[in-house]
């Protein structure tokens, strides 16, 4: 079972060590503070003669970011080209696709019907206090819509395209 | 190890468990039941899986990798 020896204290929480026995040994690595690791495991190599690298520490995420990482997760490979380049994706569904990207204004191609219609749906309870970063709304409609796009459709308001008049739901049939 | 997703102000709020630890799937349980009283709504999926792969749950479950939770919708 290989160990490690300690050769230096390096300041700052960080101590360099030597590997003794294993495949790894005589290696010298710098372990560093959990708090720098931002829970994932790291270990930093040192290798001779080289110049050691500065602590690096994981910049916390804005909210705008952490939701926009876990909103392209959830993409597939045309709806995250999309949603890069001009920040909209479509989602199949079996009446038609529906494109996200712009609040309030969504657009709806129903196939069943040969005709578009912009809808408005959002999460609930988005007040000042629980104001959820934009792209974390797609992913709520997103996992909405995949899963019961009927009840998408009837909470739904609605409008045609050439008309400012909104409608309640559901969308005519 | 699993992972529980609260969407909020702050992009998620993120809780995670070790199945084989008792105290954190119950912790993990007991958010769980606190959520579904909120009415906010848990899809499970395997990590990194699309929206299409995940399933909507309705009972906590310790083998998840990931389970998201989102808000119901309304009409704006």
């Amino acid at each position: 079972m290989p160990s490690v020896s300690v050769v230096q204290d390096l300041g700052g929480g960080r101590t360099l060590v030597q590997v003794v026995g294993g495949t790894y040994d005589g290696s010298m690595v710098v372990l560093t503070p959990a708090s720098e690791r931002s829970g994932i495991r790291s270990i930093s190599w040192y290798l001779e003669g080289d110049g050691l690298p500065a602590p690096t520490r994981r910049a916390p995420m804005s909210p705008a970011d952490r939701a926009n990482e876990l909103l392209e997760s959830l993409l597939c490979q045309k709806q995250l080209e999309d949603w890069r380049r001009r920040k909209h994706f479509w989602v199949r569904t079996p009446r038609g696709s529906v494109e996200l990207g712009t609040v309030s204004h969504l657009r709806f191609i129903d196939s069943t019907r040969d005709r578009e219609l912009i809808l408005c749906v959002l999460p609930g309870g988005d007040n000042d206090e629980a104001r959820l970063p934009e792209a974390d709304i797609w992913t709520n409609l997103l996992l909405m819509l995949h899963s019961d796009p009927e009840r998408f459709f009837r909470t739904a308001n609605w409008r045609y395209p050439k008309d400012r008049t909104w409608w309640w739901g559901p969308i005519p049939g | 190890m699993g992972v529980m997703r609260v969407l909020d102000s702050t992009g998620d709020t993120t809780v995670a468990w070790e199945i084989d630890d008792q105290a954190a799937v119950k912790q993990a349980e007991e958010l769980f039941a606190r959520l579904a009283a909120e009415r906010k709504i848990p899809f499970a999926r395997a990590a990194g899986a699309p929206a299409e792969e995940a399933e909507r749950i309705k009972a906590f479950d310790p083998s998840a990798e990931e389970i998201i939770w989102v808000r119901p919708i309304t009409g704006g």
